[in-house]
């Protein structure tokens, strides 16, 4: 727990559950970390891999604490798996996997998918978060977005991967009209934005 | 490769519910047809879709899908469904589905 979010800890305190969703390798488990790194108790919440659908199940991490002046805010951070329309076990050979691992990982996957999207059930609200360094213009986000808002669910969309030279903020700003928040959930850039966003989502 | 590309009219779905709805899609998309949908899907029938697809995926035969909402990008972003007139699905081994249909 950082400093600010003890010496505030005291004071009106709010409970919410944050879902962490997107497409595979946008940076949704690096974001989680980061959290909670910064805001919980520094235990990893899974593994970050460049082999896609390394997150195959839903990992949720309690009593991350986010503050400010008014109050604290008592995140429960979910990390989903990936959410996709199909799986190839031979994207998995590619990354050096044998073929029977590979089958193995992307039965897992499809089962990941499924749980990712049941679990819009249970938020309050939800980060997109986006490859800034990619087309930002995926179905996927095109998918997830539109049921996050027919289920009224508040979406703080976060453009991932700013540390690296390919992304083009400009371009996720223009496809998100502007509503965006860039971050680097590796280096850590952007994140106070991003805890204000959140506070502000819970209405603090 | 033979393209076979089925145009389906909102009249042909419409006393659909959306279960019924994903498997007519399933089924088209299972036997290699590009499907063209009027209309397009819902947010909701989308993921309904991706979750039964999910399902049906067998790690032989069958993989998945592509989709795409071609919709004017300029200007309106991904907060727009509205503007949505029809969704294009295609078996996942359909390497041309792109945003060149935009």
């Amino acid at each position: 727990m950082s400093i600010l979010s003890r010496i505030f800890a005291h004071r009106r305190r709010k409970l919410m559950t944050i879902g962490i969703l997107g497409a595979p390798n946008a940076g949704k488990t690096t974001l989680a970390n980061r959290i909670s790194n910064e805001c919980g108790n520094g235990e990893s919440v899974g593994i970050v891999s460049p082999v896609p659908h390394e997150t195959r199940e839903c990992a949720a991490l309690e009593h991350c604490m986010v503050a400010d002046h008014s109050g604290s805010l008592d995140l429960t951070i979910v990390d989903t798996p990936g959410i996709a329309t199909s799986i190839d076990y031979r994207e998995f050979q590619q990354h050096g996997l044998s073929r029977q691992d590979s089958i193995t990982r992307a039965k897992e996957a499809t089962r990941g998918v499924i749980k990712a999207i049941q679990s819009l059930e249970k938020m309050d609200a939800a980060i997109v978060v986006v490859d800034a360094a990619r087309a930002p213009f995926d179905q996927i986000n095109w998918t997830v977005i539109g049921n996050l808002e027919a289920r009224k669910i508040p979406i703080i969309v976060a453009a991932n991967k700013t540390d690296l030279t390919e992304s083009d903020i400009d371009l996720v700003k223009e496809t998100f009209n502007g509503d965006i928040i860039p971050i680097s959930a590796k280096n850590g850039s952007g994140m106070d934005q991003l805890y204000g966003s959140i506070l502000s989502v819970a209405g603090m | 490769m033979e393209l076979r590309i089925n145009f389906v009219t909102e009249n042909t779905t419409r006393k659909m519910n959306p279960t019924q709805k994903c498997d007519f899609i399933l089924s088209k998309l299972r036997s290699d047809c590009v499907v063209v949908f009027e209309g397009g899907l819902e947010a909701e029938e989308e993921a309904l879709l991706i979750q039964e697809a999910m399902s049906q995926i067998d790690h032989q035969d069958f993989l998945g899908y592509k989709i795409l909402n071609p919709v004017p990008l300029r200007g309106h972003g991904l907060f727009s469904r509205k503007d949505v007139k029809m969704t294009v699905l295609a078996p996942h081994n359909y390497e041309h589905l792109s945003v060149a249909l935009v």
